[in-house]
């Protein structure tokens, strides 16, 4: 085989080949100077490796216990290709196809001088973490932006700049029975941050619901959650106090509900519960609101005035009801005017009471029911609490027909059409009743005008009685207070009643 | 070697910035850490303790303050020029306010915690603050250490010492025959000094020891070693009887001078010496990697600490 063997040598800063040609069956490589391609480097071996005729091409083989890095990877032998580099201690073999008359060309060129090679072995090695970590910088960065991401950046653009936004704007002024909070994200939406994220602590059970709509109360950044947000769902709530002139103070004019009602703490801040926030007015409420008539009230279990509620009186000229605070020490405050006779002792009897199901025992909550605030009672409902025994019927003989609550008028064209209908139908067997109103009537069969007159008028003169009795002893009158009227059309007056 | 050093000047030095000025910042950390619990425990909000009452504020605000001066600590420490207090001030100022915000956050937070980004802020500044601890723990141990591992030595000097070694070695294995030299330029390449994380923190993967136990055992199963009268404490007992009495046969058709004699014990005492340097240079990396580790943690995680740290005013603010 013939081989042109090009060593390449730095001198004055520039590369200089020096070509030799070789006619040989095989090139020994090695540190000896014996060898073909003599490489003075102590970690090459003597004879290191053989290059010979192997086919049509050529073969590098590497000697007994030594080794070959061709191409990058460690090999024992190795069938060369035009392009093959063989990397020996600090030298590089390169193996190119040859041309003119050889058959393989190899350039030799040292890479690095043995001297400048002991200090790059020094450098070479990573000794220390800079060299082997990022720089605490990029590395604090790296944290830094994610996190600012995450925790803040992503979820408050979603919340003030998304189409979504809008619509929770929307949705704040909806009534409580229209609204449908939003449906929390499931699957791999959990993982988008949101300002759920946000949320500080648990809600109370009672907003539980809308706990993921943030913008239900939460209205516009920056700004406390206002009292418009709350009064959205509770509508009927009344102010603190009832006199225009305290009002109109920044105390309850400015004064927030989320001040007292803390939300986020799961159910022990939302309905107060230490009297502390109430005993820091009204402890000593002469000290901030001068002239006002309160009794101070450190503690309201040990040191709380006797309670003053107001209390009902009828004015029966007006047919209006006026408030007047209770005080135990004027027996005659001690009553509220409700106009209605309902002595709760007969009513709570222990032995039961009788009604159409049999006897019954009542107990305060059959009628007194806590509305859905917990704080105070549903209104007393007469068809709900009293029908069941109070029934409306007016004709013993007819108990299915019964007139309407709370409208005299109506009661009274009731009885009236009942009685006037049956008269004029026949067929009625009250004793007293004239023959034409008892007499049964054939089919076809016509009243002439004056049996129809003496029909009428004994129609007239049985509901007379009726109303008479319905309102003044069995029905109204039996509950409620009722006097009799000027008014023939309305010849009874029922008082209001207030409860 | 470590013995005769004495290790109590550098262990003055290096726990100063703990006992600096009778322990000044350890007394003011500690009023800081009992008002905040006095106040704590004197204020009884009707809504319960947390971030949201005044004290829960004032609480906050000055662990947002603290923590944004610990944070400067960084930049205080590259300033030479400056002269607002000496750096070993601050740090000790920095190590015991640092752990005060244990008590005043943790007193902040009320005991409420959750999946938010407010827990979030917390968890990390307790990592952060855990790193710190290390930190302490490092630097009030570790300066002695390098110091006694060191002994009077440098590790640049130890590094050219050892390119000297194993060029000497190179040239001794080459002069006895090619096994051995092949096994001087394998074992070059294989014990390496250094490395990534994992080996600068926990040593090579193939410990200094067993890596030239078994240089030994491959030198006495060559030729050369055969014939010598030279055994390698653990090569040589590592040879099956049977291939140890072929070998001896074969070497004994060698002639075995003294010179040859002679180099391989100067082989095995250059090993020796390799090995010695190479753990003495694997441990100070070692030693400097792991009291230096924590700050790739405390210094990165303090970011992420101020990050979550703005989310969680901010977010506060904006659901007000």
């Amino acid at each position: 085989m013939r081989f042109l063997i090009r060593t390449w040598t730095r001198q004055g800063g520039e590369n200089v080949s020096h070509d030799r040609e070789l006619d040989i069956e095989r090139l020994r490589i090695g540190r000896g100077t014996d060898q073909d391609i003599e490489l003075p480097d102590l970690r090459i071996a003597i004879a290191h490796a053989e290059l010979v005729r192997s086919g049509k091409n050529a073969m590098l083989i590497a000697r007994p216990g030594a080794n070959l890095l061709i191409n990058g990877a460690p090999s024992k032998e190795h069938r060369l290709h035009g392009g093959d580099v063989v990397m020996l201690g600090r030298y590089q073999l390169t193996i190119l196809p040859g041309s003119a008359g050889c058959d393989l060309q190899i350039d030799v060129e040292e890479k690095i001088s043995a001297r400048d090679e002991k200090s790059r072995r020094q450098t070479r090695l990573s000794m220390t973490l800079g060299e082997v970590l990022w720089t605490r910088r990029r590395l604090a960065w790296l944290l830094f932006l994610p996190v600012l991401l995450i925790a803040l950046a992503v979820p408050a653009w979603l919340r003030f700049h998304t189409a979504a936004a809008p619509q929770q704007i929307q949705s704040q002024n909806l009534d409580q029975a229209e609204y449908q909070p939003p449906l929390l994200p499931t699957g791999a939406a959990k993982l988008i941050p949101t300002d759920r994220w946000w949320v500080s602590g648990q809600s109370s059970s009672a907003h539980a619901y809308f706990q993921n709509d943030c913008a239900k109360c939460h209205r516009t950044a920056f700004d406390k959650v206002p009292n418009q947000a709350c009064l959205s769902c509770h509508k009927g709530t009344a102010e603190h106090v009832n006199d225009v002139h305290w009002l109109k103070l920044d105390d309850f004019a400015k004064a927030r509900c989320g001040g007292c009602h803390q939300e986020h703490k799961g159910d022990t801040a939302l309905v107060i519960r230490s009297s502390a926030e109430c005993t820091a007015c009204h402890a000593q409420p002469q000290l901030r609101f001068p002239g006002i008539k309160l009794q101070p009230a450190a503690d309201f279990s040990q040191h709380h005035p006797l309670f003053t509620p107001r209390v009902a009186r009828y004015d029966s000229v007006t047919r209006s009801f006026r408030w007047i605070e209770a005080n135990q020490e004027q027996p005659i405050t001690l009553h509220s005017d409700t106009n209605l006779k309902y002595p709760h002792d007969k009513h709570l009897d222990p032995k039961g009471l009788k009604s159409p199901d049999g006897r019954k025992v009542l107990a305060c909550a059959a009628c007194h029911e806590p509305d859905a605030s917990g704080v105070s009672f549903k209104p007393i409902d007469m068809q709900k609490h009293c029908a069941a025994c109070h029934r409306l019927d007016f004709d013993p003989d007819d108990p299915d027909r019964t007139v309407p609550h709370a409208q005299p008028a109506q009661v009274v064209g009731v009885i009236r059409d009942y009685y006037a209908r049956a008269a004029l139908a026949g067929g009625v067997t009250k004793p007293g009743a004239p023959e034409i109103v008892q007499l049964r009537r054939r089919p076809g069969e016509e009243l002439t005008p004056p049996q129809a007159r003496a029909a009428l008028e004994w129609a007239d003169q049985q509901s007379a009685v009726v109303i008479d009795e319905v309102f003044d002893k069995r029905l109204c009158g039996y509950c409620h207070i009722v006097k009799r009227s000027d008014d023939p059309a309305l010849p009874w007056d029922v008082a209001p009643v207030t409860l | 070697m470590a013995a005769e050093t004495s290790t109590e000047p550098t262990a003055t030095v290096h726990q100063g910035f703990l006992v600096l000025e009778r322990f000044r910042y350890l007394k003011l950390a500690s009023l800081l850490c009992v008002l905040a619990i006095v106040a704590y425990w004197w204020h009884q909000p009707a809504s319960g303790p947390g971030g949201g009452t005044w004290l829960g504020y004032t609480l906050g605000t000055i662990g947002a303050l603290l923590i944004l001066w610990l944070t400067w600590l960084g930049r205080r420490k590259r300033k030479y020029a400056s002269r607002l207090g000496t750096v070993r001030g601050w740090l000790s100022a920095h190590v015991y306010l640092g752990l005060s915000l244990l008590v005043i956050v943790t007193l902040h937070t009320g005991f409420h915690f959750g999946w938010n980004i407010h827990t979030l802020s917390y968890v990390l500044m307790l990592l952060v603050i855990a790193s710190g601890i290390y930190g302490i723990a490092v630097y009030a141990r570790y300066p002695s250490l390098i110091t006694a591992n060191r002994d009077h030595g440098t590790r640049d000097a130890w590094l050219a010492e050892l390119d000297e070694l194993n060029e000497q070695s190179l040239k001794l294995a080459d002069a006895l025959d090619t096994q051995a030299h092949q096994v001087i330029v394998r074992s070059i390449d294989r014990i390496r000094i250094g490395g990534g994380l994992r080996a600068q923190l926990f040593g090579p993967r193939e410990a200094v020891r067993k890596a030239f136990a078994r240089v030994e055992q491959e030198l006495g199963e060559t030729t050369s070693f055969m014939a010598s009268q030279i055994r390698p404490a653990r090569g040589a007992a590592a040879i099956s009887p049977d291939a140890h009495s072929t070998v001896m046969f074969m070497a004994g058709q060698l002639a075995s001078s003294t010179q040859d004699n002679e180099n391989a014990q100067k082989l095995l005492d250059l090993i020796a010496r390799r090995r010695d340097l190479t753990s003495r240079i694997n441990r100070d990396i070692r030693l400097h990697a792991q009291m230096q580790i924590w700050l790739y943690v405390h210094v990165p995680l303090t970011f992420a600490l101020l990050a979550a740290l703005i989310a969680h005013i901010l977010s506060v603010f904006i659901y007000w």
